[in-house]
Order: structure tokens, then sequence, then C-alpha cells
């Protein structure tokens, strides 16, 4: 969301701009937006969004994910299970941003040095990337995992998977936040991020991001409170991980 | 040289070292590692002395918990007091089918925590639980309650540990009011004593030994629990509403990476219930000997 106006949630100097215009701005969104929420959403985990949404509880949900088509598909009412009741919306920009962002989960390997077999590890994961291979991993949670090789998403074993044909708006979505660059791993707003910020990890686990969006949306504290709280979590979260050159 | 000890010594020796190994050794590295700066997935670390301990008095996320854990332990063990002893006193009078519903009451404490929660959180789900359905039918409630959203995640917490760790108090209150002698009643019936006064003044003071230890072994689990906290959120939705100590313990060391930071903060848990254990024993010395 602070990607998607025009914010960044740290300087160069690995400081926390929590307080920055932009993120005052989307935590006044995120309090607007808790007004058209479920009683309790507060309480709700990752499967209770998407019952709300199937459920017809909720009619929109902010950050979903691809597997939510096979849990309409099981659970919505037989007739709305199709994209012309449930289809993806490219998220808004805020007011200082100039194009949506999106979020995307990752196909993440690691070799690890001193690993006693490394040659046979890279022989695995180009067995895996084979089309003919990787395509039955996709397959295993279709629309969910969107191919990362051009070779199989332009193939057309996998374009005939029924589920992709019957959610493909939902992937063209997808592929237009690719093509366009503007899909990111959780918390990365630049690229140089992956490298450069180290102790995202626990920014992540610590919760203040989340924190912050509770304290206005549900204890309905001002964005300027809620912030300052969160900045300073934050400042001691990077002091604490070696990473502040401010 | 005396060897007469010697025998003695070495028959004690293997339950000793299961003492040093699983309780000595492992406070003791707590304690070593809460004096060092350490990211929990890197061996290194750095001596800080301690600046963790420094960093918890000034906190906020730490006084919370504290005050949370303190909420959830304080009311969850008065509330298995009240219910263990009213179905102790219950279940130890005559009635078809007793051994039966003695049975049953034992179920939740038998079952594992992992599956109790889940059970009640399908129970107390907002929008297909049985309770809120319940709750609606019968007009108690006009619309569903949101259960673990932030006004009444604490309650439903509190309403999960009360149901499984009642049977415990249940049990020990129980074994030991079968023990009472029946003439002391009959004596205070011979008084005038009514039920009320036959409970405060002959039921109460022959529980007295056995609550001793309950109140004592029910508040270091309490205070010390983990599992059924966190299985109510596993860390999302309104987990912060009842993120207790040892919920923040774990949160600093496997979310936070601060190894040292979590386990000065399980070694503050540890001094507190020391500190509680000893004024508990001093304040109450004369009924540890009944």
């Amino acid at each position: 969301m602070i990607a998607a106006n025009g914010g960044k949630l740290f300087d160069d100097k690995n400081r926390p701009l929590f307080e920055s215009k932009q993120m005052l701005e989307t935590l006044d969104y995120w309090k607007r937006l808790a007004k058209f929420m479920p009683p309790g959403w507060e309480g709700h985990g990752y499967l209770d969004t998407f019952s709300n949404l199937y459920g017809q509880k909720a009619a929109m949900m902010y950050a979903g994910y691809g597997r939510g088509a096979s849990l309409i598909e099981q659970y919505a009412p037989e007739n709305m299970r199709n994209t012309e009741t449930y289809d993806v919306w490219r998220k808004p920009h805020g007011p200082s941003g100039t194009a949506p962002a999106a979020q995307v989960d990752e196909e993440t390997w690691m070799l690890f040095k001193g690993s006693a077999n490394p040659e046979l590890a890279k022989e695995f994961l180009a067995f895996f990337y084979k089309d003919e291979n990787y395509l039955e991993y996709i397959k295993s949670v279709p629309i969910h995992f969107f191919p990362i090789t051009k070779s199989l998403r332009n193939s057309a074993a996998y374009r005939d998977i029924p589920m992709v044909k019957r959610w493909a708006s939902w992937l063209q979505v997808q592929q237009e936040d690719l093509d366009k660059d503007q899909a990111r791993p959780t918390l990365i707003i630049d690229w140089e991020d992956l490298t450069n910020k180290p102790y995202l990890l626990q920014i992540l686990g610590s919760g203040v991001l989340r924190d912050m969006v509770l304290d206005v949306a549900v204890e309905g504290k001002p964005a300027a409170e809620a912030a300052k709280r969160g900045q300073q979590r934050a400042e001691q979260i990077v002091r604490q991980a070696g990473a502040a050159k401010w | 040289m005396q060897t007469r000890g010697l025998p003695g010594l070495l028959l004690v020796l293997p339950a000793l070292l299961l003492l040093v190994t699983l309780t000595l050794y492992p406070v003791g590295y707590g304690f070593w590692l809460s004096l060092h700066a350490k990211h929990s997935l890197f061996p290194q670390q750095t001596f800080v002395g301690l600046d963790n301990y420094l960093y918890l008095l000034n906190d906020p996320e730490f006084w919370e918990s504290l005050r949370i854990g303190l909420i959830y332990s304080v009311s969850t063990i008065a509330l298995q007091l009240v219910l263990g002893v009213a179905a102790a006193l219950l279940l130890n009078e005559s009635f078809l089918g007793r051994n039966i519903v003695r049975g049953l009451v034992l179920f939740p404490y038998m079952i594992p925590t992992v599956v109790a929660v889940i059970l009640w959180k399908w129970m107390l789900n907002n929008q297909f639980g049985l309770i809120n359905f319940g709750l609606v039918s019968l007009g108690i409630s006009n619309e569903p309650i949101n259960w673990f959203g932030r006004s009444y995640i604490m309650i439903s917490l509190i309403l999960v540990s009360v149901w499984q760790f009642f049977p415990f108090v249940l049990l020990a209150v129980l074994a030991r009011l079968q023990s009472i002698p029946t003439e002391l009643y009959d004596a205070a019936r011979v008084d005038g004593a009514g039920p009320v006064n036959r409970f405060l003044f002959v039921t109460l003071p022959q529980l007295a030994s056995v609550l001793f230890i309950i109140i004592l072994l029910r508040s270091i689990w309490m205070f010390t629990k983990f599992d059924t906290v966190w299985l109510m959120t596993q860390g999302g939705g309104a987990e912060r509403y009842i993120r207790t100590m040892p919920v923040y313990a774990y949160l600093r060391t496997f979310n936070y990476y601060e190894a040292g930071m979590g386990a000065a903060v399980a070694i503050v848990m540890f001094l507190m219930l020391v500190v509680a254990a000893t004024t508990y024993f001093f304040l109450f010395r004369q009924e540890d000997q009944l």
C-alpha cells in the first residue's frame, strides 16, 4: 500500500519513514476502509478472509491470493463460482502515488555454502524447472502458483489446464503486475531492498506495521500517534539489527 | 575416609544428573544468553551485560505483556478454583450416574491442548460457530459475537483455559473431600451449622492444604502458559490483545530474531515466579504444615 502511495518504508540510511506524509495517508486510508470491514475483522485469520468472501459476508478482499479461486469453486454458491462474480481488480494508487503495487509470493531456493553436493542441487533445479516437471508442481495449486518461467507460462500445456482457462482474468492481472514491474515480495519497495535491507524479516515479525494499522483502524488513534509509536519501534529494531546508519 | 554415604550418593546420582540437565542447565544457559545480543539464526553473539534487561525496563511491549499476563493468569486461576471446587462438592454427593459424570468431567483435561483450542475455535467462530448460533437463536444476543476480535478475545482465551484446566482442581479437591472425616460434619450439624457454615468452617479449612498447592501450581502453570494462548491466534489477528509474557518471549526470539532479548524476558518471568512463590510460602507457611 505504501508503495502504491509513492512512499518508502526506509531511507538510504535505513532510517524508518513511518511518519512520512505517504505513510500517514495510508494509515488514514486504512481507517476509512475499516468502516466497511466485517465485524471482528481484526481477529480473522487467513482462511477467514476467504470465507468472508465466498460466504458473501464481504464484497471485496484487499489482498487476495490465487488459491482463493479453488476455495470459491468449493464453497461459493454454484451460480457464483466464476469470474463474472469474483474478479481481480488492479489495486488503486494513493493520492501521493502514480502507479499501483502488488505483493508477490516467490519461489525461493537456497543453496547453502559448504553444501556437500552443490552440483547435484543445481542439477535438481534444472530438472525441476523443465516445463514438463514444473507443470506438475504448478498444477498442485493452480492460479496461486503462477509459473516463473515464460516458457511454461506461454505453453499450451499450461494454458489448457481447465482451472487456468476458467480463471484467466485473474492470471491476466498477475501477468500485468509482472510486466509493469509493479509486484514485489513482502516489504520490498525497490529491488535493491532485497540485499540492502537485511532487517526486513525482523520488521515483519515484530508486527510493528500491523500494530500501526490496528492502532488507527481498531483503536481509533490518530494516524500521527500510531505512526510515531511505529517509528520508535522500527528504529529500535533497525538499531538492534546493527543496520542503523543515521 | 567415610564411604557410608557413597552408595546413597550413587543412587541419587542419576536423578541429580537429570535435574541438572533438564532444569539447572537450561536456566543457566538462558541466563547466559540473556547477557548477550544474539541473532536467533546465527551462532555469533556479543556480550552486552545487563543491556537487555535495561531495555525491557523501558519497553512498553514488555509491560503490556506483563499486564495482559496477569489479567489472564489471575482470572483463569480464580475461575478454575471456583468451578473446580463447586464441581468437586457436587461430585462428592451421591446421585445416579455419578461415576459416569466423574469420568466425563475429566475429558477437557485429557485431550491435547491443540485439539481443545481447535474445538473451541470452531464453536466460537462468528460465522458458523455453535455458541453464536445458540446465543442468537435463544435471543440472548441480537447478532453473532466476534469472539476473536479485540473486545472478546481475552474472554475467549479465559473460557478455553478454564474449561481445559478446571478438572485438575476438581480432581485434587475431590480426593481431599473424600478423606474428610464425616464426624466433623456430624458435630457441626449438632452445633446447628447449616450447609454454608459447614462449608466455611469444616470443608474449607480441611481443603486449605490442597488449595495451597493447587493455587501455587496453577499460578505457575497459567503464568507460563504458551500453547493455549499461541494457538488461539497463532501470532496473527488480534494476537496483541492476548500477548502474554511467554508469547512475548517467543516473539522476541523467533520473530524479532533476538534470542538474547527473548531469554531476558524468560529469566525475568522466572525471577518473578521465584519471588511470588517465596512470598506465597512466607505468607501462608502455616498452611503447609497442615
